[in-house]
């Protein structure tokens, strides 16, 4: 089954040979998660994460919101190991790509941008919580999410294993879109 | 992870062996708090208590009785040898609150979490948090937990925890 973040190592720009071969469920998925110390946040972000990941063969059109979120979630994953909580799980490589793939999903322009973090038990977390929205919505590596939000009228909104290659739910759009 | 079948049962140690005893309602618990992992900007975050602890594995806790300020420290030191997510760690505090908080928290009128007497050999003050739910949807899951961030809100150091 072919994927938008389905690449291959030759068409990774190789600049440290550091890349990394994982698979998420029967895809075999060729990834260039860089260390750390690599990053460069002057070069393209395509040397970091493939274009069909954010969705924009051009990196000028991506958002800056969008550009924003994805350097976080690869300065997370970038984390070496030796530097990792010797008491946290870390997150599955599914659970970080499930994230990009919700990520260029989102709404554009979004109301408020969520703080992104990982939870010790290998959660990427997407939490939306320092203005008016309120939206907990995380990714374990399964291909699915769940969540729980509410409105600015106190509305709650529940949401399980929702499919991350899906639509986003409307319910969610409606509470994002800017 | 305290054990592998945590049970729910607060009138019961999970590890009667070496206990100090179940876990009473006055009893101050201790929650070591670091920057970035569990506050931004000064605003607990909802990962600082991981779902999966609350399910399956224990929201670990200290017993102020049962521990010592310098046990607490050495955790601390512990902790912060490590970055998180490549960036400095900060000790930010503990966060106090006592089993009873926990256990008054309700959602239709039942009791939503418990505390269990989780000893461990090198902690026999450790004790863990679960949701008295075994099985429960990642959304109803996750709207329960923020009942739980407010008791993480205030913070104090850990000499002046011990000190009243």
């Amino acid at each position: 089954m072919m994927d938008t973040l389905i690449t291959t190592q030759e068409s990774i720009p190789s600049q440290s040979g550091l890349h990394e071969q994982w698979t998420t469920g029967t895809d075999k998925v060729h990834w260039a998660w860089p260390h750390a110390w690599e990053l460069d946040r002057t070069e393209p972000l395509a040397h970091y994460v493939c274009p069909s990941a954010t969705g924009m063969e051009d990196e000028s059109n991506l958002s800056p919101w969008a550009w924003s979120m994805l350097w976080r979630l690869v300065d997370l994953r970038s984390t070496p190991e030796n530097e990792r909580s010797p008491i946290a799980e870390w997150p599955a490589e599914s659970a970080f790509v499930d994230a990009l793939t919700f990520t260029k999903k989102l709404p554009s322009p979004l109301k408020e941008m969520p703080h992104i973090s990982l939870a010790d038990d290998g959660e990427v977390n997407f939490a939306w919580t320092r203005g008016k929205l309120h939206i907990d919505l995380g990714f374990y590596g399964t291909g699915s999410y769940s969540y729980y939000a509410r409105d600015e009228n106190n509305h709650e909104l529940f949401g399980d294993d929702v499919l991350v290659r899906g639509s986003l739910p409307q319910e969610l759009v409606g509470l994002l879109s800017g | 992870m305290p054990c592998d079948k945590p049970h729910r049962d607060e009138l019961t140690s999970a590890v009667a062996d070496f206990s100090p005893g179940i876990v009473a309602d006055e009893e101050w618990l201790l929650r070591i708090m670091l920057n970035p992992d569990h506050l931004v900007d000064g605003q607990v975050i909802t990962a600082a208590i991981p779902l999966r602890d609350l399910q399956t594995k224990g929201f670990s806790v200290d017993r102020l009785k049962h521990v010592t300020p310098l046990f607490v420290n050495k955790s601390i030191n512990r902790l912060l040898a490590r970055t998180s997510g490549g960036k400095k760690r900060y000790f930010v505090g503990v966060a106090r609150f006592t089993a009873a908080r926990v256990r008054e928290i309700e959602e239709d009128g039942r009791q939503v979490f418990v505390v269990i007497d989780t000893a461990l050999s090198c902690n026999p003050g450790h004790a863990s948090i679960y949701f008295v739910a075994r099985d429960m949807k990642g959304s109803k899951a996750r709207q329960l937990r923020e009942e739980l961030l407010p008791l993480l809100v205030q913070r104090t150091s850990v000499e002046l925890a011990f000190a009243f």
